[in-house]
C-alpha cells in the first residue's frame, strides 16, 4: 500500500450498511436498464413489472416478519417517514402517545408536535422496563412506541411485554425495528405489534431512500399523503385497498428491487446468525476496551452496538482524533432522551456499530486506534 | 369468469397466488366498460371451472375482492352477468 493510504474502517452500520449484497446492485441495474416501468399505471408489461417488485419485496418482508398480510406492507423512503405516517396517521385531537426515553427523535419530534406525549424513563443502561412503560400509559393513549434496540447504546427493549401493556391501557403498539429489523428473528404476532416501521438501508441490506410500515389494520390508519394510485382513479377520495391506501405517487420501484434483494439475502443468511456475528464482534471489542484505562461504556451487551467514551475527551474530539478513515458516530445519535438516560448528556458518546461485513480484524484495528489515543491522551 | 379488484396490486397477487398454488392460468386485465363503475379499477379473467379454486385462493389470503361476473359472448358482443 502506498505511504499514506490507509483502508477506511467502516463502522457505522447503524447509520447505514454501507456495503450491500452484490444481488441487491443487480437487481437496481436491471430494473433500471431493463423495465423502469411506473408500477400500477396501466396494464403494459413495464408496469406490471413494478407491480411484481412490490409484491415480491412484500412477501419477502411478511416471511422475515412472520405478517399474515403482506399486503399491509407499506413502502416507505425511510424509518422516519414511515414511523410520522403510524404516529399522525393514528393520533386525533385529544389523543396521548406513549413513548420512551430510548426512542429516535423520528418518533420523539412528531410526538412532541402533537403535545400529548409521555416518555417513560429508562435506567442507566437504556432499559425501559414494562412497569415504567405503564407509568407512561393513560385513558387516553391511543398509540405507544417503543424503539426495539436503542439506536444509541444497543440495548434491547423487551417490546412483547411492552406490547401487552399498550393492549391492556387500550392503546395500539408502534415498534421502531430501525436497529433490529434483520439482525434479530422478529415476529410481529408472537411480540404483538400493531404496526412495525423500519428503514431498508441497514439491518435490510437495502438501497438508502427505503422503508416500510406494516399495518395490521390499516382501516384505523389515516394517509398522511393522498394522490394517485392507478386505482379508483374516477374518485376523489383515497382508496382503502392496500396498500394503494398509502401508496400515493410513483413508488421508488428500483430501490425497492434492491430492498427485495436485500431481504432476500437476510432471509438466506439468517437474522439471527446475522445479529449472532455482529455481536460477537462487539463483545470482542468491549472486552478490549475494558482492559484499558480511562475508558467507559454505556449501555447492555445485547447487539453489534457499542458506545463509549474516552475520559477527558468530549465524544466529538474522539471521532476526530481517530482519523477520517475510521468511520463511526459520535454525538447525540438524533436520541437526546437516551443520552440523559444514559448519563453522556454532556458531550454525547462514541457509537461503534458493527455490520454483517465487519470482521475481528476490524475490531482489532479499532481497538489498536483507541488504546493509542489513550495513550497519548494521558501523556498529554 | 371475471372477478373485479380495487387495486391492480390486488389483482397481481390474486392471478401469481393462482399461479403459484393450484396452477392456473389468469389474466390480468382493465375492468371493462360494461361493468366499470369508473376509471382505473382491474379484474381477472380465468376459466369458470377454476372458479372454486379461484374463490378458495381469494379467501386464503383475504384478498380484498369486488364482484364475481360470468361473461359470455353473444351477437352484440360480450355481455357480464354479475354472480354471487
Amino acid at each position: 500500500m502506498p505511504p499514506g493510504v490507509s483502508i477506511m474502517l467502516y463502522l457505522d452500520n447503524a447509520a447505514t450498511t454501507r456495503r450491500k449484497p452484490a444481488r441487491v446492485y443487480g437487481a437496481m441495474l436491471r430494473y433500471a436498464l431493463f423495465s423502469g416501468g411506473n408500477a400500477g399505471r396501466g396494464l403494459n408489461k413495464l408496469s406490471l413489472s413494478g407491480v411484481r417488485v412490490i409484491i415480491e419485496a412484500q412477501e419477502a418482508a411478511a416471511e422475515l416478519f412472520d405478517i399474515p398480510t403482506p399486503e399491509n406492507i407499506v413502502f416507505t423512503q425511510n424509518a422516519t417517514h414511515a414511523l410520522n405516517l403510524a404516529i399522525l396517521g393514528t393520533l386525533k385531537k385529544g389523543d396521548h402517545i406513549a413513548v420512551t426515553e430510548m426512542d429516535h427523535n423520528s418518533v420523539l419530534r412528531p410526538a412532541a408536535r402533537f403535545g400529548s406525549y409521555t416518555a417513560a424513563k429508562a435506567d442507566k443502561n437504556g432499559y425501559v422496563s414494562p412497569l415504567s412503560f405503564r407509568r407512561a400509559l393513560k385513558s387516553t393513549t391511543a398509540l405507544a412506541v417503543s424503539t426495539h434496540i436503542s439506536n444509541v447504546c444497543g440495548t434491547k427493549e423487551p417490546a412483547a411485554k411492552l406490547a401487552r401493556s399498550a393492549h391492556s391501557a387500550g392503546a395500539r403498539f408502534l415498534l421502531d425495528a430501525s436497529q433490529s429489523a434483520g439482525t434479530c428473528d422478529i415476529s410481529v404476532r408472537r411480540l404483538g405489534c400493531d404496526m412495525l416501521a423500519c428503514p431498508g438501508h441497514k439491518g435490510l441490506m437495502g438501497p438508502m431512500g427505503t422503508g416500510l410500515l406494516y399495518i395490521k389494520e390499516p382501516d384505523a390508519l389515516r394517509p398522511v399523503i393522498c394522490g394517485g394510485t392507478g386505482s379508483e382513479s374516477e374518485s376523489l377520495a383515497q382508496p382503502v385497498t392496500m396498500p394503494d391506501k398509502f401508496h400515493s405517487g410513483t413508488q421508488n420501484i428500483p430501490a425497492i428491487a434492491g430492498l427485495r434483494e436485500g431481504i432476500r439475502f437476510v432471509l438466506g443468511e439468517g437474522a439471527e446468525n446475522i445479529g449472532r456475528h455482529e455481536r460477537m464482534l462487539a463483545d470482542a471489542l468491549r472486552e478490549r476496551l475494558m482492559d484499558m484505562d480511562g475508558i467507559k461504556l454505556y449501555g447492555s451487551p445485547d447487539t453489534g452496538i457499542v458506545l463509549f467514551n474516552i475520559d477527558g475527551l468530549d465524544s466529538a474530539e474522539t471521532a476526530e482524533a481517530l482519523g477520517e478513515d475510521i468511520i463511526i458516530r459520535a454525538g447525540y445519535h438524533c436520541a437526546p432522551l437516551a443520552h440523559r438516560a444514559l448519563g453522556t448528556q454532556n458531550g454525547g458518546g462514541v457509537r461503534v456499530s458493527f455490520g454483517y461485513f465487519n470482521t475481528q480484524n476490524d475490531v482489532k484495528r479499532f481497538a489498536d486506534a483507541v488504546y493509542m489515543l489513550t495513550k497519548y491522551t494521558k501523556q498529554h | 369468469m371475471l372477478v373485479t379488484t380495487g387495486s391492480i396490486t390486488t389483482a397481481s397477487r390474486l392471478s401469481r397466488a393462482l399461479a403459484r398454488d393450484m396452477n392456473i392460468a389468469a389474466r390480468v386485465i382493465q375492468t371493462p366498460a360494461q361493468i366499470k363503475t369508473g376509471g382505473c379499477t382491474y379484474a381477472v379473467r380465468y376459466g369458470e371451472s377454476y372458479d372454486a379454486a379461484v374463490r378458495s385462493i381469494i379467501q386464503r389470503y383475504k384478498l380484498p375482492v369486488r364482484k364475481f361476473y360470468r361473461e359470455r359472448l353473444d351477437a352484440a358482443g360480450r355481455v357480464y352477468n354479475a354472480v354471487p
